[in-house]
């Protein structure tokens, strides 16, 4: 399995150590954070460097942030070598395909399931007793459908993300590459974000979702939350809760092409 | 703009029918999917039977109620994402649906929008909040992608976020989230399960307990900066209030404006009598709310805390809020 270092900002290149053949570059979970061109550039650079293969990663974007990130696309695909792109948007998805990039990446973000941190301890969870179909399907994602398999390579999707999650893999082969995340599992994300509101005075809560954004201050932090019903650590960075399993299922060389791994929490 | 209200199989028909409601929406969920998957793999986003019908038969009925009054019924097959088979079966439904005078069906998953197109359903699709449109390239593209008649906004956009959207996709109608249900996540991108007691797992919709909900019991233990911890803490703990709440009735002049022209109370499952005092509070908030304009937001506000006071005997906080105004 092709291991894949992920990072999300440029003060982490030198993380990029160790039997890599590619650097994956970008934020998946907030707009606000896609770095800027010369970030993504000098990525890039340092991928080349290295002789290794470049792929950027773009969020689910918020409209405030779409024109910015087109315009990145726009500014960087002109100076960048071969290099994949990961889409988390439908609409950078069309930016993308008017820019006539293609080998794209349906990611993770995209790529829905129905399998929260519950896995974790499914007995606990009062999940234990279901019937094995369900167990099936909890298993599997929105890219393990083969009609929308078909969908998806129509539009220049080659492959699609996986979480490590722990309700383990039922999967039948697919028309896609399939790429799996290690070792945080994406739960859940949001636009209501608690970092988001620290720049708030003490005391005050704000409502909806700001139309003021928010100052990045989330950058750096990270929280640990005890959920009482889960039977795991809920890491939340940013705006975006996730799980760790550094556990890889057996079978996974078979099941997967690449190993996308994250020295830290993505943002 | 038209007020959209949820509809089960357990709901009081003729008092809905002779509601302020224009429209209902409502989910179904087969006996025989139950039995095979449980009711947590649900054809929609609600997961508890409760919030669902469970039979064809038994929404024709609903329908055939509601049609005598002029209005319509949307049917939701808007889950994330579904296996082979339930394309199969979702497109099956869609004929019978029709049959029986359901021309609306609410979709979120973009594959099942193009399977249904690409199969020939003629029916209408509404893009449902949970396809995880944030921006308005991204339903430019669904709308050409899915020949879409309504687009249903995310819940976790501000006002100007909509307002910027329904001007760059013109077209379809747009409908937003109103009240109730006011998800902390986004739940297009959402893993967690919401279909079970939190504590057997079992379809027990009265018992109901959502990891999302817990959030008195989340304890911030471990940070890398304290004082950020506490905030967050106390951030946390501030929402807890809002389990029930999500309303933006205050915003409806601002919505108006923006172009929103269909308002959705969440809240299948809910009581016929909690639906009918929602509806009755929303319908006198448009009805309040005509002729105002946006600068005229903040009185309106005071005039909706006053209103919700009456309707519910208790006033309400930002935490509530699906806008801030």
């Amino acid at each position: 399995m092709e291991r894949t270092l992920s990072i999300s900002r440029r003060d982490q290149l030198a993380l990029l150590e160790g039997d890599y053949t590619r650097l994956r570059f970008g934020v998946e979970f907030c707009s606000r954070l896609m770095p800027a061109p010369n970030d993504v550039l000098a990525a890039a650079t340092a991928a080349a460097d290295r002789g290794i293969a470049f792929e950027l990663v773009t969020p689910y974007v918020a409209e405030p942030d779409f024109k910015r990130i087109a315009v990145l696309l726009e500014h960087v695909v002109p100076q960048l070598g071969p290099f994949e792109l990961a889409v988390n948007d439908w609409g950078i998805y069309e930016v993308a395909a008017k820019l006539g990039l293609g080998a794209l990446t349906f990611g993770r973000v995209l790529n829905r399931k129905r399998a929260g941190a519950e896995f974790a301890d499914a007995k606990a969870s009062g999940l234990a007793d279901l019937p094995p179909d369900f167990f099936a399907t909890a298993s599997r994602t929105a890219a393990d459908n083969t009609h929308f398999q078909d969908y998806l390579l129509e539009k220049g999707f080659v492959a699609a993300e996986y979480d490590n999650s722990l309700a383990g893999f039922d999967l039948a082969p697919s028309k896609l590459k399939r790429y799996l995340h290690s070792p945080f599992v994406f739960v859940t994300t949001t636009r209501r974000c608690g970092p988001g509101s620290f720049q708030s005075a003490p005391g005050q809560v704000r409502s909806g979702v700001h139309p003021g954004g928010c100052a990045e201050q989330c950058v750096g932090h990270t929280f640990k939350l005890d959920i009482s019903s889960y039977g795991v650590d809920i890491l939340l960075r940013g705006n975006t809760q996730f799980y760790s399993n550094e556990s890889i299922p057996d079978g996974a060389e078979e099941l997967f092409e690449r190993l996308i791994y994250h020295p830290e929490l993505p943002y | 703009m038209k007020l959209l209200a949820p509809l089960d199989e357990f709901d009081d028909l003729e008092a809905l029918a002779a509601s302020e409601a224009d429209e209902f929406f409502c989910g179904l969920l087969p006996e025989d999917h139950v039995q095979r998957y449980s009711n947590l793999y649900s054809l929609n986003r609600r997961a508890f039977t409760r919030c669902n019908f469970s039979s064809l038969r038994a929404l024709g009925n609903a329908v055939a109620t509601l049609a005598d009054a002029g209005k319509p019924v949307a049917c939701a097959f808007n889950s994330t994402f579904y296996l082979d088979e339930e394309y199969g079966s979702i497109l099956e439904y869609a004929g019978q649906l029709q049959d029986l005078g359901v021309n609306d069906l609410i979709i979120s998953d973009v594959g099942l929008g193009a399977y249904l197109r690409n199969e020939g359903f003629e029916g209408r699709l509404h893009l449902g909040v949970d396809t995880g449109s944030f921006n308005a390239a991204t339903v430019r593209f669904l709308l050409s992608e899915l020949s879409v008649s309504r687009v249903i906004l995310n819940r976790h956009l501000n006002i100007n976020e909509v307002a910027s959207i329904i001007v760059s996709a013109p077209g379809p109608q747009y409908e937003v989230i109103i009240y109730n249900a006011p998800c902390r996540h986004v739940a297009a991108f959402c893993g967690n399960l919401h279909g079970a007691d939190g504590t057997s797992g079992k379809d027990n919709w009265e018992g109901r307990q959502f990891p999302c909900w817990c959030i008195g019991e989340v304890d911030v233990f471990q940070t890398d900066d304290p004082p950020r911890g506490e905030q967050l803490r106390q951030w946390l703990g501030s929402l807890s209030s809002a389990r029930h709440g999500g309303c933006g009735a205050c915003a409806l002049p601002m919505l108006r404006e923006a172009g929103v022209t269909y308002l959705k109370i969440a809240g299948r499952g809910a009581p016929t009598t909690a639906k009918l005092r929602d509806i009755g509070f929303l319908a006198a908030a448009m009805a309040m709310s005509h002729g105002k304009g946006p600068r005229e937001t903040a009185a309106y506000a005071q005039e909706i805390i006053r209103l919700r006071f009456e309707h519910y005997g208790h006033t309400c906080g930002p935490e509530d809020c699906y806008y801030e105004v």
